[in-house]
């Protein structure tokens, strides 16, 4: 107890002087620091929030190119795209890495519901990513609620056979970081069209993951196990349709038509896009990266071409500001983070085929919000290193070093032992838009961009300096 | 050194520990009672859509002093009542900015005069532009080459600044002061590019002051791009401006901050939670300052929801006129101070419905050292940041009065976009941004009233 009282306080106050005396150097005594951080990270904010070009590359990739979903033309448009803006800030290393990456096309969809005997009724719907459809017919079955896995649990065997199952399960709205409510919904069992499968069920519906309050749906992943016996359709319903749907259920019998023509084709490729400064002192590589896919709603524009041109703005800062880096630098935009995870996989292998050795690996997936902080997946000694750098980064509005999970495209390189790190963004706007037809450019405002790449230019540019 | 950190081992090692586990269920229970059941967002598009913007003296904020006692009575308050107080009556009229290059063609340029602003009369005023980029190199203009121009103000919102309010500080002089200048050279108008962040062609109003003894002339703005483009004009060529505008004051009028309160269960003192009603006549005034009217009025409701017995007296204060005059907070202080009411505390939401960051006190070292220590408690809500040493306009008189003052201080990033502009409107708000800043700001009063 004695133990925990002092080391906690300590801690905390560690984090108030940080806060009261930002001159004061956190280098050991006895060495003096090369550079005077605070200049430097100022040079690297004035830079990019004067001059910075993110939020015009985004109005270019959202509005010009739009949704750039796997295997579509879009996907192709933006890789051209990308690799044209990387030359123009002048980067001489660009190259494609081909990844797998799954065809599969949505094709035409619709949901109706009939409640009792009455007529017909349109609602809004997205089929899952890679599901199934039903062959553009029209799949017909009552609708059985169910919120929670003790309901399902209590369901009689045979009791869903050839029902139509309605998960309607909203996210914790009282969970302050929406990433948390999020990945505690979608990992959630009964959004799994291959769990509800096993009960003999037709199809499932779910309510969207959202944090927003209208009737758009939310398109999401879909999970089916290799001994599924049978690949059940799955679809997600706008938040406000399913509140309707849940009052009519407990009112009376309704009946779900489902039509979807989606279907898998089999694979193709896309490639990664891969751009670098080298190194000056060796080549060591500090990987930067966002997914340059997207889903084939909206315009991708917080999921993630944010993340997009603030990968791109880094390297133009660090261009512009004639900045001489120890390490190289490299940007990776992954293909296919939608639905496969191709392109992580296939840089995960190439790095550890070539035996590259990389000091730190960093990826911006979660919007272009107001950065807060980094969570920083890394073993506790080298998540030290990282703190006394607190100080610095706080007149930006980054205070928050104590998450410890890199989830996105960067999660491969876990395996390989290389220290990730995630930018955490202010998370309550990214899941009213978030894989809908919302996620549009407007919704971006550009000094949250643009500060979320002065964010991340400085953490690459002292960990190029320190590691 | 040893002894701060002593110091500071103890008041960390209580506020961990000793009652720190209970405030911290009860600022769980505060933030999930606000962000399952909060109706600060409901109510602000109540505001916003069915009444809508509500400048000092017009009808809709007649409506809004209304509107905002009867939801103050639904959220539950023991008391609620009006203070009269006089505020400046100031109209808009028709406006319009029109511009003659050397090609002879006139163009209407997107405008707005600043509040408080006199007008032509309806008549066309025109001159020549004349640009300075500072107020230092209007300083250095001889009188006879402003005599009879139009002195346009084209000093840029410095996007360098991560904290915006610090841009719109620096630039804020040039809006209230360009008119008395202009005026002092014998210069016709001035026209001020806008106080913006963004990169649109928005005019953003706001208030303007006359010297006194200083002819009154009237002073306009424009947007960022309409102020680029006059600028590249300029290097070229003679510009010619013609200005008509109806606005100007129409004296004074008996209106009202609204007041509702929760009585202490142990005394009498009072703290105080607060924003403005008022807001300009362009937009919606959503997040100026809607949102703060909002939060405060969710402040109350949470307080009677969650049954906590509050020591002190709880008011929410719906102050008059801030935009032009401040009136309705200068006449609280005075009637605080007439009826010798005890003040603890008070803390105002008038920077936007953004998430929260932090809370600026402007107090002694105690009181602020003492709400320091409560920062493990507010960490989980993103609140981090308590160094700010200012507070909003209508809780000032307070101040000098000796009692300490607080702001909620939200993401600064967006506000300055559609601040005072036709933009500030309902959609630009977001809910549970606006509903994270009313859980943060009733923490923050439960820490007070159970402390202080």
């Amino acid at each position: 107890m004695k133990k925990i009282f002092i080391i906690l306080p300590l801690f905390l106050s560690g984090f108030l002087f940080s806060q009261k005396k930002p001159q004061k150097s956190p280098a050991k005594k006895g060495t003096v620091a090369k550079f005077n951080y605070h200049d430097e990270f100022r040079k690297i904010s004035d830079e990019i929030m004067t001059n910075g070009t993110a939020y015009n590359n985004l109005g270019e990739l959202t509005k010009g190119i739009g949704p750039r979903f796997s295997a579509t033309p879009g996907y192709a448009k933006a890789v051209e795209w990308a690799e044209k803006k990387f030359k123009e800030i002048g980067i001489n290393m660009i190259w494609r890495q081909e990844a797998k990456a799954p065809v599969w096309i949505r094709g035409k969809e619709s949901l109706q519901i009939k409640a009792g005997n009455g007529d017909w009724k349109n609602i809004r719907m997205l089929s899952f990513g890679n599901s199934e459809g039903t062959a553009g017919k029209d799949l017909t079955g009552e609708i059985v609620l169910i919120n929670s896995t003790s309901e399902l649990n209590a369901m009689s065997i045979g009791q869903l056979k050839d029902k139509i199952v309605f998960v309607n399960v909203p996210m914790d709205p009282k969970i302050i970081n929406t990433s948390d409510s999020y990945l505690q919904a979608a990992k959630s069992k009964l959004i799994s069209a291959s769990v509800i499968a096993k009960t003999g069920a037709k199809a499932l519906i779910i309510r969207s993951l959202t944090t927003a309050n209208d009737d758009t749906p939310h398109a999401k992943m879909i999970y089916y196990e290799p001994d599924d016996k049978v690949k059940i359709p799955a679809l997600s319903i706008g938040v406000r349709s399913a509140d309707e749907l849940e009052k009519t259920l407990k009112k009376q019998k309704v009946t779900a038509k489902i039509n979807m023509t989606a279907e898998s084709k089999g694979d193709t490729t896309n490639p990664n896009i891969i751009a670098e400064i080298q190194g000056k002192k060796d080549s060591k590589v500090i990987v930067l990266g966002a997914q340059l896919d997207s889903w084939d709603v909206g315009e991708g524009a917080v999921d993630d071409g944010t993340g997009v041109v603030q990968c791109m703005e880094v390297l133009r800062t660090l261009k512009a500001l004639g900045y001489e880096n120890n390490h190289t630098i490299r940007v990776v935009l992954y293909a296919n983070s939608e639905n496969g995870g191709q392109g992580r996989e296939m840089y995960a292998a190439y790095v550890k085929k070539k035996d590259e050795k990389h000091v730190f690996a960093m990826g911006t997936d979660a919007g272009g919000y107001s950065p807060r902080g980094f969570s920083l997946d890394m073993s506790p000694q080298r998540r030290r290193l990282v703190y006394p750098w607190k100080e610095y980064f706080l007149p930006y509005g980054v205070y928050d070093f104590d998450q410890t999970e890199a989830i996105q495209d960067i999660s491969p390189l876990k395996k390989l032992d290389i220290p990730l790190a995630e930018l955490v963004v202010d998370t309550q706007r990214y899941f009213d838009y978030h894989h809908s037809e919302q996620d549009t450019f407007d919704k971006v405002n550009k000094r949250e961009l643009l500060l979320g790449a002065v964010a991340i230019t400085q953490m690459i540019f002292m960990v190029d300096k320190n590691w | 050194m040893k002894k701060i950190i002593g110091t500071l081992l103890l008041l960390f090692g209580m506020a961990a520990f000793g009652q720190s586990k209970e405030d911290s269920i009860q600022f769980k229970k505060i933030s999930t009672e606000i962000l399952n059941n909060g109706k600060g967002y409901n109510e602000l598009r109540e505001l916003t859509k069915t009444i809508g913007n509500r400048l000092s003296g017009s009808e809709a904020y007649e409506k809004s002093v209304q509107w905002a006692a009867q939801k103050l009575r639904d959220a539950g308050a023991d008391k609620v009542w009006l203070q009269e107080v006089m505020i400046p009556v100031w109209v808009r009229g028709k406006e319009s900015l029109n511009i003659q290059t050397s090609n002879g063609r006139w163009k209407s340029i997107k405008m707005l005069s600043l509040g408080n602003s006199e007008g032509t009369g309806g008549k066309d005023v025109s001159g020549e532009i004349i640009m300075v980029k500072s107020l230092e190199e209007y300083d250095q203009l001889p009188a006879e080459k402003v005599k009879d121009k139009i002195v346009f103000f084209n000093y840029s919102f410095n996007q360098g600044n991560v904290q915006t309010f610090i841009s719109y500080r620096d630039a804020g002089a040039y809006r209230r002061i360009a008119a008395s200048l202009t005026a002092k050279k014998g210069g016709k108008f001035a026209i001020i590019r806008s106080l913006s962040s963004a990169f649109d062609d928005i005019p953003h109003t706001g208030n303007m002051r006359y010297d006194e003894n200083i002819s009154k002339v009237p002073a306009i703005t424009i947007g960022n791009t309409s102020a680029d483009e006059l600028e590249t004009l300029l290097k070229k060529q003679k510009v010619t401006a013609k200005l008509n505008s109806n606005c100007g004051m129409k004296g004074e009028k008996p209106s009202h901050s609204v007041i509702g309160e929760i009585t202490g269960k142990k005394d009498q003192s009072i703290i105080v939670v607060g924003g403005h009603l008022d807001s300009w006549d362009v937009g919606e005034g959503a997040h100026d300052d809607g949102a703060g009217i909002v939060q405060s009025i969710e402040v109350l409701r949470t307080f009677k929801k969650l049954g906590i017995q509050n020591n002190h007296t709880i008011r929410a204060v719906c102050f008059a006129n801030e935009e032009n005059g401040t009136k309705g907070g200068k006449e609280y202080g005075k009637v605080a101070k007439e009826n010798n009411e005890k003040h603890l505390f008070a803390i105002e939401s008038d920077a936007g419905g953004f998430s929260p960051r932090g809370i600026s006190l402007e107090m002694n070292e105690p009181q602020r050292n003492q709400i320091k220590s409560w920062l493990n408690l507010f960490l989980p809500y993103g609140v981090y940041n308590f160094e700010g040493k200012y507070s909003g306009s209508d809780i000032a008189p307070l101040h000098e009065m000796g009692v300490p003052t607080a702001e909620l201080v939200p993401d600064p990033q967006r506000y300055f976009d559609i601040h005072h502009t036709e933009e500030d409107t309902f959609e630009k708000v977001n809910r549970r941004e606006l509903l994270l800043g009313s859980a943060v700001m009733t923490q923050l009063i439960y820490m007070i009233d159970k402390n202080w």
